[in-house]
């Protein structure tokens, strides 16, 4: 496995639009998509089992939120840096996203080349044995 | 670091699928230019939309209204956010604003009679847009030969 690519796991709902992400992702060079999850209860074991260094997270999920999703995340593994993503129309969600621990929002109609952009500058590689809290 | 913008499956390959031949009769119901942008310039991906559109919102109406039998309607509005999802991926503005009126639930109360016409305006704008892709479709199909 290349270490200095990003390690990228997306969370979606939609399996059209998390196809065409993946897509999105894939074809960057500097990011590895480890795992794709369709539901926030996927997306935190997938997190665990991963170890992510940015998890894209989709808002709007069954089973569990991706807010929701995001907090058990952050709280277990706080190095995994989370990306908020969604078709809501309210800066309020931003707001919601980023006090439960997401570093960006972004609405998913914009989102293609400012996701990338986004997920290469947040995500400094690191090693993923040592999840450490950010200071 | 500099992030260099790579060629798209668009760039290498405009109009793949000839949904463009028809935009001007359909665009107030359906623009592919928008489709194709909120696509992340993927035409596979909007393609993939567009197959799946009709098997989805036939799937999700049904499950709307029963979510609307029990009174749920935060589920109702969850429902109506999935289809906003998708619509707007198709580049349907009237579609997704039908869409916004009924995700609105999620997080608002309404009485039923409010929720039941927000669903009927959306289903009413899907069965549109239902009929729009399929005159697109069948515009970008080659002749058939013999």
């Amino acid at each position: 496995m290349d270490q200095s690519r990003v390690r990228v796991l997306l969370a979606d709902d939609h399996p059209t639009v998390r196809r065409g992400l993946a897509d999105v992702i894939r074809d960057e060079e500097g990011i590895e998509l480890v795992g794709q999850a369709s539901d926030g209860l996927e997306a935190v074991e997938m997190a665990r089992k991963l170890r992510p260094d940015v998890i894209v997270m989709d808002v709007s999920m069954p089973r569990l939120d991706g807010v929701a999703a995001m907090r058990r995340i952050r709280a277990e593994l706080p190095a995994s840096r989370v990306i908020g993503l969604s078709m809501h129309e309210v800066d309020e969600m931003g707001r919601v996203m980023c006090e439960a621990g997401a570093v960006a929002y972004l609405k998913k109609d914009e989102a293609a080349d400012t996701l990338v952009a986004m997920i290469l500058a947040q995500a400094a590689p690191h090693g993923h044995e040592d999840q450490v809290t950010d200071p | 670091m500099m992030v260099m913008p790579q060629q798209s499956d668009f760039e290498r390959e405009p109009d793949r699928h000839g949904l463009f031949e028809s935009a001007p009769p359909l665009a107030s119901v359906f623009d592919p230019e928008l489709a194709l942008k909120r696509c992340y310039s993927r035409p596979k991906m909007l393609a993939e939309m567009i197959d799946s559109f009709p098997a989805e919102v036939d799937s999700l109406f049904p499950q709307m209204r029963a979510a609307l039998a029990k009174g749920d309607l935060p589920e109702v509005g969850r429902l109506g956010h999935r289809i906003k999802g998708t619509v707007a991926c198709l580049g349907a503005e009237r579609a997704r604003e039908a869409a916004v009126r009924v995700e609105h639930f999620e997080r608002h109360s309404s009485t039923a009679a409010e929720a039941e016409q927000a669903i009927s305006a959306l289903e009413q704008q899907c069965e549109a847009l239902k009929s729009a892709l399929a005159t697109a479709r069948a515009a970008s199909r080659p002749p058939q030969s013999g």
